[in-house]
């Protein structure tokens, strides 16, 4: 596109087509305020405040909504700005609460720093105040009215941005106020990302974790990445006294290749530090029970009962690397199993078509002129992701084709949702590789023939993630997707979401190995839950070591637990969406998983290369069921993953129960079934959901419990495509 | 004058299609569709010089080319029915009298545009109007006036009534949109304008009732003979609504620049008990006051402007010496307060504020510095989002100006020297 010039305050400026003046003086720095307009929102030209003068038009523009055209001349810092500026700033000064001393945006609020600046010095306001006096408290959030300018930042992130439409407005004119649509958080469908905070210009939406707990000048700031999914989220962790007070994302600000947005794990899930189920100090077991012990003396256990033997690693991945390249030190890297098993057979089918054992960038959908998800609930389990996903569609106006099983959030932005059943996932990648090859092909179903047809000749970023990463097709699905990219334009990308922070670390470290196949005669367990990790399998007979922050139920199996610290008090690295992102703290917790694997002796550790074999050969679903049974799927929730709900009061407060989603010809109007599969039963309650597929089974939970887990025996590592049948009474 | 657009009104039943093919209705449409191209009757309605009579005075035939000329499909026709300013009636006497002259006039619209379907938007009040639309829409469908191929030709309309849900703001074209598409009715930034990306972001012609009553006489009698009708420079028939201390109150079918004193004493027989002539709204509830000196000035666009008003809808609003002008310009401002929808800030806030103070001069406890504050707020509220705003603050803002001495009697006094006791 051509630039042209335009004339800014008398400054020659640079503009480009479809640029607002306002975007042309910020990048010159020319600083027009504004409070409606925010860099990741549609404009709204609603609070008039970034009114400049253009030579030729009788009256003052928004900024914000004015398209730059060649040879404009604006200014903006007229007495005629200054004045009709001053006047807009003084109607909202008129009837704003003076909360500043216990509001707790006070110190960062936009509307202090723009009145201050460009707001009028008297007031002339002999009105009594209006109070409007409606305060809405949700679990996690709360809005004050009273401090609100109407500026709907809110609104559009929640309704466009975050594709909610939780709030809204209510009443019109001077009694207009903020609420969520059905008066209430919840009930309305809000998922707590907290963006609606974070881009508030004035303490009107707040954290109510953070609401009267400190003042925003005084609390250390530090830059992190967030180890809750995969997502790898950059946000600000704010401390006081070395005490987490709150995290933000900071929208817009944010360098990350988040941009600032989060999700509920992330915004709220920090408490997890301060957690009651934290463990205090190492245990041993001594007979019939756990005594505490120093951790020098468990040390000395370590050294005598592990050191040396042949170990049984099983590795969360959330992990740094750090943390991976010492523990595969000291306990060696030849029986090691994670939760990244099934991640690592996605890359693993990659590699068997390009010969690399890794996938692309997220940041490639941005070059792409086609973004095709591959992937059920996505939102669910890397939430972040999916909203960067939606944002390509909003914002970069990128076509977004999804392919899954279950609807999703990102169909209402979607181009193209092709529903098809999970065993038929393979074939209608096939069609896709078919299709694009051949115009003349025909699959038989429009819909797919519309997409091979779009697809052709373009450049395609396929994106695989969500819960179809634990299907027993992953290998197959990743492979299927790797080939089709390979077979459209040479730069179509293939990206693997991580379901967890350091998945690919995890996968590319290590040769992974079901547990099941594990050959060593002691287990050391990192971080692990094993009912979450491993669902349905069992633990090795043998001593077991347990390095966890919390106590979890696996304390029971263990026969020495030793405290490490959480995400948030590491520092390291870990390989995220976009290459290695950066963890930091600022605070020194009191047990570190590298300090006592720092006072280890270290083993000799053969390091293989890993051994990649191209195999253009395309298999077959492995997916089989009797007639009479169903497909189960078990999803843990956005606010279950990684066990965030369980450690963390805040997001605790949201989450959600145990459900089981049928459609309704399979639900039948029961209230309550019997779930059973080939490893064990389970009785929960019904929810019947018109958009659920016929013929799955879909269990929402919270937290993998023992008897969960037992549903998945011998499935491991899927949690998809389980038969299953209903039995009819409880 | 002959009657042009009230040519109906008078006759019995004269909403049904049968009194109105009697007096010659639907001719037009047959003319255009079938010995006029769309681009022909652009050019007849240009050459007419008919403007907008919903207030902007926007020149019809400009606003349809631009329309005609954008290639997306499917466009929008919709009719602005949705008449909200107090005092205004003149739309409802169309609507419910002659209904299918509105109908007449969207269909040669459309033709013009090559809109597929159309929205007539109806204010939420007018039940009455709603039922008599809709069976004339009936009618017209019966007689194949609507839908399919109509009149034998490729040209194919269907028309719906949409009912507002009582929001004067739904009036603005792009609030009407919003409204129409089922969101909360609020103004949407400009550009894009409608006539390009409007009702589902599609090409959508948004005219008002009275500018289309009069496309029918355009087509059937030639935009030469019409743009010969009042003033050169805005042409044709126009509805007064005349309210207030008048003795015959009531809607009057003039041609446009007709001088506001003709309309007040010659039409509607002069001030009730032949008092004296305080202050006139030439434009309704939103156009600024005129003094009686100020009275002759010609009833059309360009010379209420020029006399520092507007014609707007056509709502007189006539005051006599009784009347107490700090009150009605806080009725007024109240009004528009009511209204605001509360997206801009100097309109929502403006509005409150200028409430506030005139409810406070009204009742005694003013200050002569109050009078410049309103000022000072008008002049912000100028800054206004849309129309409604910029235009809420001039029957407050007018007054204040030209009736200062009022404002101050008021303020000295301590009370309101024409309420009694």
């Amino acid at each position: 596109m051509d630039s042209f010039r335009i004339v800014i305050d008398g400054k020659e400026c640079e503009a480009y087509p479809g640029e607002t003046v306002l975007q042309v003086a910020e990048r010159n720095g020319i600083i027009i305020p504004v409070f409606c307009y925010h860099k990741e929102l549609r404009p709204e030209g609603a609070c008039r405040v970034c009114l400049v003068e253009v030579e030729g038009a009788p009256r003052l523009a928004t900024a914000c909504t004015l398209k730059a055209m060649p040879n404009m001349v604006v200014r903006t810092n007229t007495e005629r700005v200054r004045k009709a500026r001053a006047g807009v700033i003084e109607l909202i000064l008129n009837n704003h609460t003076l909360e500043c001393p216990i509001c707790d945006k006070s110190g960062e609020c936009e509307l202090q720093m723009t009145g201050f600046r460009h707001g009028p010095k008297k007031s002339r306001y002999a009105e009594p105040r209006r109070e409007k006096d409606i305060v809405i408290k949700g679990p996690l959030i709360e809005i004050d009215n009273d401090r609100c300018i109407l500026c709907r930042r809110c609104i559009r992130m929640c309704g466009e941005n975050m594709g909610n439409r939780v709030l809204g407005i209510l009443k019109r004119g001077y009694q207009a106020y903020i609420s969520p649509f059905k008066g209430d958080f919840v009930e309305s469908g809000c998922e707590h990302c907290g963006s609606c905070i974070d881009v508030c210009p004035v303490g009107s939406l707040l954290d109510r974790a953070f609401k009267y707990k400190d003042r925003p000048w005084r609390m250390e700031k530090t830059w992190t990445t967030c180890t809750f999914c995969g997502s790898g989220c950059r946000l600000e962790v704010d401390t006081y006294h070395g005490r987490i007070k709150r995290v933000v994302g900071r929208i817009g600000v944010n360098s990350g290749h988040n941009r600032g947005y989060l999700c509920v794990r992330g915004k709220w899930g920090w408490d997890v530090v301060y957690s009651e189920r934290r463990l205090k100090k190492p245990l041993l077991r001594d007979g019939e029970g756990l005594r505490e012990i120093t951790l020098q003396e468990a040390l000395e256990v370590l050294k005598e009962r592990v050191c040396g033997k042949p170990v049984n690693l099983y590795v969360e991945s959330s992990l740094t690397n750090e943390e991976l390249e010492l523990l595969s030190a000291v306990f060696g890297r030849e029986n090691v199993t994670s939760d990244a098993y099934s991640f690592s057979q996605a890359l693993s089918g990659i590699s068997e078509i390009t010969g690399r054992f890794e996938a692309d960038k997220l940041s490639s959908i941005y070059s792409a002129d086609i973004v095709f998800v591959i992937g059920d609930f996505i939102e669910e389990v890397t939430p972040v992701v999916a909203t960067l996903l939606r944002l390509s569609v909003i914002q970069k106006g990128k076509r977004l084709i999804r392919l899954g099983t279950f609807p999703s959030k990102l169909d209402s932005v979607a181009f193209q949702t092709l529903l098809v059943k999970e065993e038929e996932l393979l074939d209608t990648l096939k069609h896709f590789i078919m299709g694009t090859l051949d115009a003349s092909y025909t699959s038989n179903n429009r819909d797919i023939d519309r997409v091979a047809k779009v697809l052709r000749n373009k450049k395609v970023a396929f994106v695989l993630g969500g819960m179809t990463l634990f299907s027993p097709d992953v290998k197959e699905v990743a492979k299927t997707v790797s080939y089709l990219a390979d077979r459209l334009v040479s730069k179509s990308s293939v990206v693997v979401v991580p379901p967890k922070a350091n998945a690919i670390g995890v996968a590319k470290l290590f040769d992974l190995k079901k547990p099941s196949e594990l050959e060593g005669e002691v287990n050391v367990l990192v971080n692990v839950e094993l009912d979450r990790d491993f669902p349905g399998t069992e633990l090795k007979k043998g001593f077991t070591v347990l390095f966890s922050p919390y106590y979890t139920p696996d304390v029971a199996l263990a026969d020495l637990i030793i405290p490490v610290e959480t995400g948030l008090e590491k520092n390291g690295t870990v390989e995220g969406l976009e290459g290695e992102l950066q963890l930091r703290s600022s605070f020194k917790p009191e047990y570190s998983l590298l300090e006592v694997l720092r006072a280890l002796p270290l083993r000799q550790v053969d390091i293989r290369r890993r051994e990649v074999v191209l195999n253009c050969e395309l298999g077959h679903t492995k997916l089989r069921k009797e007639p009479d049974q169903l497909y189960l799927s078990v999803l843990l929730g956005r606010t279950g993953w990684n066990s965030v709900s369980y450690y963390s009061e805040n997001v605790g407060k949201v989450a959600t129960g145990r459900v089981l989603l049928l459609n309704p010809e399979d639900g039948r109007g029961r209230e309550i079934v019997t779930l059973k599969t080939s490893g064990g039963e389970l009785t929960v309650p019904v929810e019947e959901k018109e958009e659920i597929p016929k013929g799955r089974a879909l269990l929402r939970i919270e937290r993998f419990t023992r008897d969960v887990s037992k549903l998945l025996k011998g499935y491991f590592p899927s949690v998809t495509g389980i038969p299953c049948k209903l039995l009819s009474e409880a | 004058m002959e009657k042009l657009l009230l040519r109906n009104v008078d006759k019995e039943n004269s909403h049904t299609i049968e009194v109105y093919l009697r007096s010659g209705g639907y001719q037009a449409l047959r003319k255009a569709l079938k010995e006029m191209s769309p681009e022909d009757v652009i050019e007849e309605v240009k050459e007419s010089g008919l403007r907008g009579r919903g207030g902007a005075g926007f020149p019809t035939g400009l606003k349809w080319e631009f329309a005609a000329a954008d290639v997306k499909e499917p466009k929008f026709f919709v009719c602005n029915a949705d008449e909200g300013e107090p005092c205004t009636f003149k739309d409802r006497v169309i609507i419910e009298k002659d209904p299918h002259a509105l109908i007449e006039g969207m269909l040669i619209g459309a033709y013009a545009t090559g809109c597929r379907y159309g929205y007539i938007y109806l204010r939420g009040e007018y039940p009455i109007g709603k039922r008599i639309l809709e069976r004339a829409i009936a009618e017209a469908y019966e007689k194949g006036f609507l839908g399919e191929n109509i009149l034998g030709t490729d040209f194919s309309f269907d028309l719906y009534v949409h009912s507002g849900a009582g929001a004067y703001i739904c009036g603005e074209e792009t609030a009407l949109i919003d409204s129409l598409e089922g969101r909360r009715g609020e103004p949407r930034i400009k550009p894009p304008f409608p006539v390009n990306a409007g009702y589902l972001w599609q090409p959508t012609v948004v005219n008002n009732v009275e500018t289309l009553a009069n496309i029918p006489l355009i087509v059937e009698r030639g935009g030469k003979w019409y743009s010969g009708i009042g003033s050169p420079d805005c042409p044709g028939p126009k509805l007064y609504a005349v309210s207030g201390k008048v003795k015959k109150p009531g809607v009057y079918e003039l041609p446009m620049g007709t001088p506001l004193s003709e309309i007040i004493y010659e039409h509607a027989g002069g001030i009730v008990g032949d008092r004296k002539l305080k202050a006139v709204f030439p434009g309704g509830a939103s156009s600024s006051v005129l003094t009686p000196e100020e009275i002759d000035v010609p009833m059309d666009f360009p010379s209420l402007a020029k006399a520092g008003t507007m014609l707007g809808s056509g709502a007189v609003m006539v005051l006599d010496e009784t009347d107490c002008i700090v009150k009605t310009a806080l009725r007024l401002i109240e009004f528009f307060r009511h209204e605001s929808c509360g997206k801009c800030v100097p309109c929502r806030e403006g509005t409150d504020w200028l409430v506030r103070i005139v409810r406070r001069i009204e009742e005694g406890q003013g200050t002569e510095s109050d009078l410049d504050v309103i000022l000072s707020v008008s002049e912000t509220m100028e800054n206004s989002f849309c129309g409604l705003g910029m235009a809420a603050h001039n029957p407050v803002a007018s007054t204040v100006k030209k009736f200062r001495e009022e404002f101050l009697r008021h303020i000295k006094l301590g009370r309101c020297p024409f309420r009694s006791g």
